[in-house]
């Protein structure tokens, strides 16, 4: 379920009390012009935000404080560069050169600065997409809301100020030296780091970059330096440095998985088409837009869109198996077995989601064993962690059709408490636990589910006939 | 069956109507097997036609791969 809206009908503090008091876990996507953020919440409170196609100013700011030197910096980004699945900043504790908790603290600092800059968007969109978590990789805070909110409404005035004198990113401004001589100004700490970069080539964002501090402090020192009349405008970048074709390749990318992550799917599409038509030959964006098809229930489009992503030379098993996935959405089941027997020739016999497939198709054959033989084997490619809720969909579906209701019964009771919002898993539960006479088992099963789908007439005619059955005929009776 | 029915719980015919009302509702996100596949491993001891079973994981979440890989 999502909650879309317009920033001008919303802004973008009341959204966040409402999901603050609502208690909501999901992710808030913002987007304004070409310009995306995301806001993951956890029973109300932020957890971790970032801004699309933004530089990560972790480094940045740990060098201006002074906590690494830009050598030490440099070095440890290439470390990363050799080990892109590692954070820098755990790079940066491993080497001794941070402690973790004052990392985090840090951490949380970037966070607040995305979430501030996000405050300042008031001509776009939101987009909460309930239990949408970060990645694994993401460093997770914990933020009461509350606590952003003053200092952001202090920042958004401050900023629509700024803006009177700084109006865009792409100013290049210049000193004008004579009159800082004449009049001997003494400049603030930050006003001393922004000056030392205003060349009369750097744009704003630029000075932003180069200078380790947030966009807000560097507004202000240029929006306190331009008052005083210490600034010139010498020009804009847009259209004299055309950005890169590479570079806007990748952010169109990253936008759109962005934009794809959190449900907003058009936007993702859109995004998706502006990078095929960039780079027509890239199995990427045919992939991604594949899968918005999919998420759009759009299954002819996606079966058309995934056949050109995985004839793609070199295409791997993912786009292969994705097409079997539509394939078998459509009942095309014979076409669905022979993508999948694709993207397991293409290396995808080691994926979990691989193997689940075969399972469902074995399933639809009136094949359990093999079905079965398959999920045993999906199982530990997830490694530590937990199968996902289709796994244990399909296992337990197969312990019914065995006739096995008692591992039905675990296999389900475990799926709920590993993900306790699969509605799906509970109400196959509940059905097992009223056929095996476990009757208040079964109606506080249907409880739960009611709790998730609140709305679900049929959940709740289940609950109430289950609730009619004479206590003394269940097994827990 | 003892949730509704012939158990005196709720009449046959409103059970039937859920049923039916149910099978409606389930069948866009569900189809195309709202019933399991009949076969030799499919034990008596469960009724293989009840509606209530969800035999397919409905969402395309958890099935699709969502990286390229």
């Amino acid at each position: 379920m999502a909650i879309r809206g317009s920033l001008h009908e919303a802004s973008l503090p009341d959204v966040f009390q409402l999901l603050a008091m609502g208690k909501k876990t999901g992710c808030l996507g913002v987007t304004q012009r070409n310009q995306f953020g995301s806001i993951y919440f956890e029973r109300g409170r932020i957890v971790y935000a970032a801004i699309v196609n933004r530089r990560d100013r972790l480094g940045d700011i740990l060098v201006s404080a002074g906590i690494v030197t830009r050598t030490e910096l440099e070095s440890a980004i290439g470390v990363q560069r050799a080990a892109p699945h590692r954070r820098l900043g755990d790079i940066l504790v491993a080497q001794g050169l941070i402690a973790r908790d004052e990392l985090h603290a840090y951490v949380r600092m970037q966070i607040e600065e995305a979430v501030y800059v996000l405050f300042t968007w008031s001509h776009g969109a939101f987009n909460f997409e309930v239990d949408v978590r970060p990645e694994e990789q993401d460093f997770i805070v914990s933020i009461n809301v509350e606590s952003l909110l003053l200092e952001g409404a202090r920042r958004v005035d401050e900023w629509s100020l700024i803006q009177q004198k700084i109006a865009s990113f792409d100013l290049i401004f210049a000193l004008d030296q004579d009159k800082i001589r004449a009049r001997g100004v003494v400049l603030t700490m930050q006003q001393e780091i922004v000056t030392g970069l205003i060349d009369g080539q750097r744009d704003v964002a630029a000075v932003i970059d180069a200078s380790g501090l947030s966009e807000f402090d560097v507004g202000k020192a240029l929006y306190a330096l331009a008052s005083a009349g210490l600034l010139v405008r010498v020009g804009r970048t847009q259209g004299r440095t055309p950005v890169v074709a590479d570079a806007r390749v990748e952010e169109h990318r990253n936008l759109g998985i962005a934009f794809y992550k959190t449900g907003m799917l058009d936007e993702a599409a859109r995004e998706f088409h502006r990078v095929a038509d960039l780079r027509p030959d890239d199995v990427g964006p045919m992939f991604y837009l594949g899968l918005v098809s999919i998420r759009q229930g759009d299954w002819a489009d996606a079966v058309t869109t995934l056949r050109k992503a995985s004839a793609v030379p070199g295409a791997g098993a993912a786009p292969a198996h994705n097409l079997a996935y539509a394939f078998e959405r459509l009942g095309q089941y014979a076409e669905a077995e022979a993508a999948l027997a694709e993207a397991v020739a293409r290396g995808g016999g080691s994926d979990p989601h691989v193997l689940m497939s075969r399972a469902a198709l074995a399933l639809h054959r009136r094949d359990i064993e093999s079905a079965t033989r398959d999920l045993a084997a999906a199982r530990p490619l997830w490694g530590r962690k937990s199968p996902s809720p289709a796994w244990y969909h399909y296992a337990a579906v197969v312990a019914i059709l065995s006739g096995d209701l008692d591992r039905a019964r675990a296999l389900l009771a475990e799926g709920v408490a590993q993900h306790p919002r699969a509605v799906a898993l509970y109400s196959n539960l509940a059905v097992v636990q009223e056929r095996q006479g476990h009757l208040s088992d079964a109606a506080a099963t249907w409880e739960r589910a009611l709790e998730l789908e609140p709305e679900n007439a049929a959940f709740q005619r289940q609950l109430d006939a289950v609730r009619q059955v004479p206590a003394s005929s269940g097994a827990d009776a | 069956m003892t949730a509704a029915g012939s158990d005196g719980g709720t009449p046959r015919h409103e059970f039937q109507d859920f049923v039916a009302d149910l099978s409606r509702a389930v069948s866009p996100h569900w189809a195309p097997l709202v019933s399991p596949p009949a076969g030799p491993a499919v034990a008596p001891s469960f009724d293989p036609d009840d509606p209530r079973i969800i035999w397919d994981w409905p969402e395309a979440v958890g099935r699709v791969i969502e990286e390229l890989r």
